[in-house]
C-alpha cells in the first residue's frame, strides 16, 4: 500500500468510529435529564410557603440596603465635618461616637448582603427541587447555607455589641453640647436608633431563612441520585 | 511457578502479548497442563491487579455518588461479578463454538481465553480509567469504569458540542479496545477449534449477544450469592 493511501486509510480508521461515536451521542445527550424529585401535596405546599416568605424578605431586604447604604455615605460625611478642628474637645467625642456608627453602618450593610446572599441560596435551592437539576448542585447549595448560618449569626451579634457600645458612647447630656454638636448628638442617636431597628429585622430574616432552610435540606436529600447518565456497552 | 515468580512472568509475557498477540496466540501450546496452569496463575494475578485499579479509581470518587446511597454501584459486588461474567462469557463461546462443530475442548479454549484476558482486562481497564479521569475533568463529571469494558457517567453533563467531541474521542478510544479484545478473542477461539474466521465471528458474536440477554440474570444471581457469602469474600477483597 503506497503512502497516500495508508494515510488516507488511517485517517478514515479513526475519523469512521470518531464521526459515529459522535452522532450516537448527540442523538442520546439530547433524551437526557436529571430526573425530578417526586413531591407530595404537602411538600409542595412547604414550597410555597417557602417560597413566599422569600420573596417577600428578600424585597424588603434589597430596598433595605439600598437605605443603609446611602446611610453610610451620609454618616461619612458627618465624620469629615466633626474632623473639623473648631469643634474643640466637645467635638472629640462626638467624632469617635460617629465612627462608631460610621463602623457599625458599614457592619450592616456586610450583614446586609450576607443575609440576601442567603435568601438567594434558599430561593436557589426551591427553584432546583421544582425543576430538574443536579442533585450535587443542590448538595452544595445546601451546604453553603449551612456553613454560612453560623457566620451569619456571628456577625449580627457582633454588630448588635458595636451598637450597644456606641450607644453607651452616647450617654451625654446634649445641653451640654454647644450647638451644632447638639444637633449632631441627635443625628447620630437617630442613627442609633435605626441601626438597631435595622439588625432586629435582620435578624428575624435571618431566622426566618434558617427556617426554611429546615425543610428544604430534608427534601434535598430525598432527592433522587443520578446513578448514570450514560453507559456502554450494556 | 510459585507465588513470587508469577509477577515477573507475567510482565514478560504480557509485553510479548501485545507486542505480537498472533504470534503469541500461536506458540502458545493451549494442551499441555503447564499452559493451563499457568492460565490460572495469570488469571489470578490479574484479577488482583484490576480489582486494585478499580478500589483506587473508586476512593477518588466522592462517596455521596458511589455511597452507601447509591445502591446501584456497589464496589465488592463490582470487583466480583465482572470476573463471573468473565467466566460465563468463555462457558458461552465454548458452547458457541461447539454448536458451529468446532472441536476444541472446554480446557483448551479455557487455558487460551483465560491466558489472554488476563493480560487485556488490567490493561484496558488502565487505560479507561486514565482516559476516563481526563475527560471527567475536562466535563466536570466522573466516568466509573468496570472491568473490562463497562463504562459509567454518574453526573450528568454539559451536552455541549466540544463536550461531544472530546467524549467521542474517547468513545473511539473505547471502540477500538473493545476491537481489540473481539479479535484477540476471535483468534484464540480459531486456533483451538480450528474452524474458520467467519464461524468464529459468529460464535464471537453471538456469545456477547447471549451475554448481554443474560447479563441481568446474572447480576441478580451474583448480588444474591455475595449477600450471603459477602463476609468471607470481603476477607479475599
Amino acid at each position: 500500500m503506497t503512502v497516500p493511501r495508508r494515510i488516507v486509510t488511517g485517517a478514515l480508521a479513526v475519523l469512521l468510529p470518531y464521526a459515529a461515536s459522535f452522532g450516537i451521542l448527540w442523538v442520546r445527550t439530547r433524551s437526557i435529564a436529571p430526573p425530578r424529585a417526586t413531591l407530595s401535596t404537602k411538600e409542595v405546599d412547604i414550597l410555597d410557603w417557602a417560597q413566599d416568605i422569600l420573596t417577600r424578605n428578600l424585597d424588603t431586604a434589597e430596598k433595605e440596603m439600598t437605605r443603609t447604604s446611602s446611610a453610610v455615605t451620609n454618616l461619612g460625611r458627618d465624620v469629615k465635618d466633626l474632623s473639623e478642628p473648631w469643634y474643640g474637645n466637645a467635638g472629640d467625642e462626638i467624632l469617635s461616637s460617629a465612627q462608631l456608627t460610621l463602623n457599625n453602618q458599614r457592619r450592616l450593610v456586610d450583614v446586609q448582603k450576607m443575609v440576601i446572599g442567603e435568601l438567594k441560596l434558599c430561593d436557589q435551592t426551591i427553584k432546583g427541587l421544582r425543576q430538574p437539576i443536579s442533585r450535587r448542585i443542590l448538595m452544595d447549595t445546601i451546604r453553603e447555607i449551612d456553613e454560612w448560618a453560623p457566620k451569619i449569626q456571628e456577625t449580627i451579634d457582633e454588630t448588635g455589641r458595636g451598637i450597644v457600645k456606641t450607644k453607651l458612647g452616647l450617654r451625654i447630656d446634649p445641653k451640654t453640647l454647644p450647638e451644632p454638636l447638639g444637633y449632631e448628638w441627635n443625628r447620630l442617636m437617630l442613627a442609633n436608633m435605626e441601626q438597631e431597628a435595622t439588625l432586629t429585622d435582620l435578624k428575624s430574616l435571618h431566622s426566618d431563612a434558617t427556617k426554611a432552610a429546615e425543610p428544604l435540606k430534608r427534601l434535598v436529600e430525598r432527592t433522587p441520585i443520578i446513578y448514570q447518565t450514560l453507559r456502554f456497552p450494556f | 511457578m510459585n507465588i513470587f515468580e508469577i509477577p515477573g512472568a507475567y510482565k514478560k509475557d504480557s509485553i510479548q502479548f501485545f507486542k505480537s498477540p498472533r504470534l503469541f496466540l500461536k506458540d502458545l501450546n493451549f494442551e499441555a497442563t503447564e499452559e493451563a496452569r499457568c492460565s490460572v496463575e495469570y488469571l489470578g494475578f490479574a484479577f488482583l491487579l484490576s480489582s486494585a485499579f478499580v478500589l483506587v479509581e473508586l476512593k477518588l470518587i466522592p462517596e455521596e455518588l458511589t455511597g452507601p446511597a447509591a445502591a446501584s454501584v456497589q464496589k465488592d459486588e463490582l470487583i466480583f461479578s465482572y470476573w463471573v461474567s468473565t467466566i460465563v462469557f468463555v462457558l458461552l463461546s465454548h458452547a458457541a463454538c461447539r454448536l458451529l462443530s468446532g472441536q476444541g475442548r472446554l480446557r483448551t479454549d479455557l487455558t487460551g481465553l483465560c491466558r489472554v484476558y488476563s493480560f487485556l482486562i488490567p490493561a484496558t481497564t488502565l487505560v479507561l480509567i486514565v482516559l476516563g479521569w481526563s475527560i471527567g475533568a475536562v466535563l466536570s463529571t466522573y466516568l466509573v469504569v468496570t472491568p473490562p469494558l463497562g463504562v459509567l457517567l454518574l453526573e450528568p453533563f454539559e451536552p455541549s458540542t466540544n463536550h461531544l467531541l472530546l467524549l467521542a474521542g474517547f468513545l473511539t478510544v473505547y471502540f477500538y479496545l473493545a476491537l481489540f479484545f473481539v479479535l484477540c478473542t476471535v483468534g484464540t477461539l480459531h486456533k483451538t477449534h480450528r474452524f474458520t474466521y467467519g464461524r468464529t465471528l459468529v460464535a464471537t458474536s453471538s456469545s456477547v449477544v447471549a451475554l448481554g440477554l443474560i447479563q441481568p440474570v446474572l447480576t441478580f444471581c451474583v448480588r444474591r450469592f455475595f449477600d450471603i457469602f459477602e463476609p468471607l469474600i470481603k476477607v479475599f477483597l
